[in-house]
């Protein structure tokens, strides 16, 4: 099939000779199976080589392409083409700092994430010779959605609350607290509290729900966030233990 | 050594990476600040200006060869000749492709010179398997139950062998 020429407008900015962030129009030759990276990558290999962006696994596992496209943050690849009319445009992820082009700088996520412990905490290690850590799928169930997360912050990119105040935890990082908190082999709640419950944490949330629309993983990131409010008021309350709770 | 050959090819890369990788990066760290130690850091310097001076070259290079176009046609040559499924005449035509290849690199055009995210460079840097020999169809653990080892040298790949360890799982033929 022939392909058809589409118009795309994509945010440039190279520090290095660009006071600001500005436009550039692309006449790009799409074939109907085209998604936004496939014409992100044809810019790169055939029009104009100097566009800078990121992309991995091309199938909506890696998480590093996201971009805002239209305005709304999406995984470019998997954004088709001729769902969109029009001319097209293409800007980095909203709420974090251009390094260039569509790529942003993500440390601050990074460092938000790191902050929450994602990662299964114990009291005391097991041995590896003593096996694994049981859990039954009742158990799974329990935290599972807030587990398929892949870190592509898209749901940064969206949060109204991020956009005023850059300090808030956010729904990635609260999701994947929340999803080690309800996790029966952890021991972790406690260590988690005082990052969740601090002014930028849970409460910082008005719960606009923009996270959990644009998560291309269906994570519901707002739902882990105000059920993280309840359990962080009844932990305040003492009406539940801070300590190893799920 | 490695696990390639004794493991299917897509379930490689994980443990390569999280396994050996972290392996290859603790030794690396050792090796590194044993040199440090030792007082050799000239050796290491020197390398990094090489290492350097090879990034500035491609920066500089202004060629006629487009750098999408040589990596297309090493996708097709590859795919061609050493997918899957490949056999002696498909490898050597390969071979051959890949060589020329690598000539037309030499006279690859960079459009991007930015030090900032250049990811065209990138590019350019990174261009460089459990297969079928469809015509060696019988297995044949006796010769080739070992790791081959390809060492990269100036004048050309250099091929050797290791003993493979053999744990609990015992190798057999695959049937289904």
């Amino acid at each position: 099939m022939d392909p058809v020429i589409r118009t795309f407008e994509v945010l440039r900015f190279r520090p290095e000779q660009d006071a600001e962030p500005s436009f550039q129009t692309y006449q790009v030759p799409c074939l109907p199976d085209f998604v936004v990276l496939d014409a992100l990558n044809a810019i790169k290999d055939d029009i104009d080589p100097t566009l800078s962006h990121r992309w991995s696994c091309r199938m909506g596992v890696c998480g590093s392409c996201g971009m805002l496209v239209n305005g709304r943050p999406v995984l470019t690849c998997n954004a088709f083409v001729r769902n969109y009319e029009g001319t097209i445009r293409v800007e980095p992820l909203a709420n974090f700092p251009i390094v260039r082009d569509l790529v942003v700088e993500l440390d601050s996520f990074l460092h938000k994430l790191k902050s929450v412990k994602p990662w299964i905490v114990r009291r005391i290690e097991k041995e590896v010779a003593d096996g694994t850590y049981l859990q039954s799928p009742a158990q799974l169930e329990e935290y599972k959605q807030f587990s398929m997360c892949i870190n592509c912050a898209l749901c940064y990119a969206a949060c109204p609350v991020l956009a005023h105040d850059p300090e808030f935890v956010g729904p990635a990082a609260i999701a994947l607290a929340h999803r080690y908190n309800l996790d029966s082999r952890d021991e972790g709640n406690r260590e988690r509290y005082d990052v969740l419950n601090a002014p930028d944490g849970v409460w910082a949330c008005s719960y606009a729900n923009e996270c959990s629309q644009v998560c291309p993983k269906h994570v519901d990131p707002a739902m882990a966030i105000n059920q993280a409010k309840l359990t962080g008021a009844l932990q305040w309350a003492r009406l539940l233990p801070r300590k190893s709770m799920t | 050594v490695s696990i390639n050959g004794a493991n299917r090819l897509g379930s490689n890369s994980l443990p390569e990476c999280l396994v050996f990788g972290q392996r290859a990066g603790d030794h690396a760290v050792r090796f590194a600040r044993a040199g440090a130690e030792e007082g050799r850091q000239e050796p290491l310097v020197e390398q990094a200006k090489a290492e350097a001076g090879r990034i500035q070259s491609l920066r500089d290079k202004k060629g006629g060869e487009k750098l999408a176009q040589i990596r297309r046609e090493l996708n097709a040559a590859m795919e061609a000749g050493c997918g899957v499924f490949r056999e002696e005449a498909s490898l050597q035509a390969c071979v051959h492709s890949v060589r020329q290849l690598k000539g037309r690199y030499a006279d690859v055009g960079i459009t991007d010179t930015s030090r900032i995210f250049n990811t065209e460079i990138v590019q350019a840097l990174e261009l460089g398997n459990m297969h079928t020999r469809t015509d060696f169809p019988t297995r044949n653990d006796g010769e080739w139950l070992k790791h081959s080892l390809v060492h990269f040298a100036a004048d050309g790949p250099r091929l050797s062998y290791g003993p493979v360890t053999i744990t609990k799982w015992q190798p057999e033929e695959r049937k289904y």
